[in-house]
């Protein structure tokens, strides 16, 4: 079967947002994950699953310093700081129970936004999650547990918190 | 449920992924009905998780990509295709090799020959040729003629490395004045981009490069493709790859191909 990239633009835009949390850059670290996946086409093996290799691309681009070479170009200090209800303006209406609950996501820590997403909506296994992120399958479902339990903790205390909001720590394992 | 196989979080979060087989999760939903808090804590996670699925879906993101995108993503399906390709001809030349080999075959250019047209894909280096030209030409001014200071430099690149020098032709007569080169970039290492300008038939950019990475592929003859540039004939010579494209007709560039292409030095 043939390759086709556009079918999986918007699972990388989607990708995007959660890393970056900033509409303004979603289509920015595509295009440079898209560059980083041409310069770097022979670690693709034909035949493989072509998403979640352009996940993993996505994922080490903003990992390896796009998002301070973002912050460097643009002067934006706040770039990481980005309001989850900021973000959520710049998607079309949702139903508030929706909206909601996208907000809570986007106001958990690094590190656990990525793993909720890529199980609950893109549906990969903990083992593709493993080996796309690089880390053992222990490590995504106890993040995964957390991920979960964190946002049903913002139900249960509120909304979204000031602090939750913030979130910029990456989790240690 | 085994009494030594007790449900844990981890057999919990599969079940709200989808995770478990049918036996594991039968047993999931009869302990969960002897639990109801924990019932009802997993039935709000997969609550969220739909709503999740809702606000995240593929239509929040579907909307047209922007032309830098596009462009993107479709050099990269056509890299990609190819290396499809390539991994087939790579698998195949091991078991043709041996038996092509007791038949001496080769391929040598001659003047008459006829351009061999492409399927749709290019190979790499012609896609690589066809973005360069792109570069190259960008921010030119309407008649497309880019500039160069030093016409001597084809010469120069080309003797970089002394020991295997870069087979760059001269331009193939008279009335196709060189313009100048330079070198650019590409994913197997460097080439040089070398202009021609004929007064009639327009400009031509032949993109020259040692092919390290793919040097066992056998030799191609002038082959006629298609990028998003417009037409490109491109050819194999040893482990040199060229690549012709430009202002000028398809008829030309085929022309001009004919006329300067050369087997290796020793071929």
């Amino acid at each position: 079967m043939l390759p086709d990239i556009t079918r999986h633009i918007p699972a990388l835009r989607r990708y995007a947002l959660v890393l970056t949390r900033d509409p303004g850059q979603v289509e920015d670290l595509v295009q440079e994950s898209l560059a980083r996946a041409l310069a770097g086409s022979r670690s693709w093996r034909p035949g493989s699953d072509l998403r979640a290799w352009l996940l993993s691309i996505t994922h080490n681009t903003f990992i390896s310093g796009w998002r301070r070479e973002q912050v460097v170009r643009t002067g934006l200090e706040q770039v990481a700081e980005t309001a989850p209800h900021a973000v959520m303006a710049a998607l079309p209406d949702l139903r508030v129970e929706a909206r909601q609950v996208v907000e809570r996501l986007l106001a958990l820590p690094d590190g656990m936004r990525e793993i909720l997403l890529l199980a609950v909506v893109e549906e990969m296994s903990y083992r593709e999650i493993a080996d796309m992120l690089g880390i053992p399958l222990g490590t995504v479902m106890s993040r995964l547990a957390r991920a979960r339990a964190a946002l049903r903790q913002q139900v249960d205390t509120g909304s979204v918190t000031p602090e939750s909001r913030r979130a910029s720590f990456r989790l240690v394992e | 449920m085994h009494p030594f196989d007790p449900i844990t979080e981890d057999d919990l979060n599969a079940y709200i992924d989808g995770g478990l087989d049918q036996r594991r999760r039968a047993e999931v939903e009869q302990w969960l009905s002897q639990y109801p808090e924990e019932a009802a804590r997993i039935m709000a996670q997969l609550g969220e998780a739909d709503l999740l699925r809702e606000g995240l879906g593929e239509e929040m993101f579907a909307a047209t990509a922007d032309a830098g995108t596009r462009h993107l993503a479709g050099r990269l399906r056509q890299r990609l295709i190819w290396r499809g390709v390539t991994h087939v001809m790579q698998r195949a030349m091991m078991i043709l090799l041996p038996l092509a080999a007791g038949y001496g075959l080769s391929w040598l250019p001659t003047g008459g020959q006829q351009t061999a047209v492409a399927a749709h894909i290019v190979p790499l280096f012609a896609d690589e040729a066809a973005e360069a030209y792109r570069t190259a030409m960008k921010g030119l001014g309407a008649d497309r003629v880019p500039t160069f200071r030093d016409t001597d430099l084809p010469a120069r690149l080309a003797s970089v490395d002394g020991e295997h020098p870069l087979p760059i032709p001269a331009p193939p007569t008279q009335r196709w004045q060189l313009l100048g080169a330079e070198l650019t970039p590409w994913d197997h290492g460097d080439a040089v981009q070398v202009f021609w300008r004929h007064e009639t038939k327009g400009t031509v950019v032949l993109f020259v490069s040692e092919d390290k990475a793919d040097a066992g592929q056998p030799a191609l003859p002038p082959t006629l493709g298609h990028t998003e540039e417009g037409d490109v004939v491109y050819w194999r010579s040893g482990p040199f790859v060229y690549a012709l494209l430009g202002t000028a007709d398809t008829r030309a560039l085929e022309r001009v191909a004919h006329l300067i292409a050369r087997p290796a030095p020793g071929k």
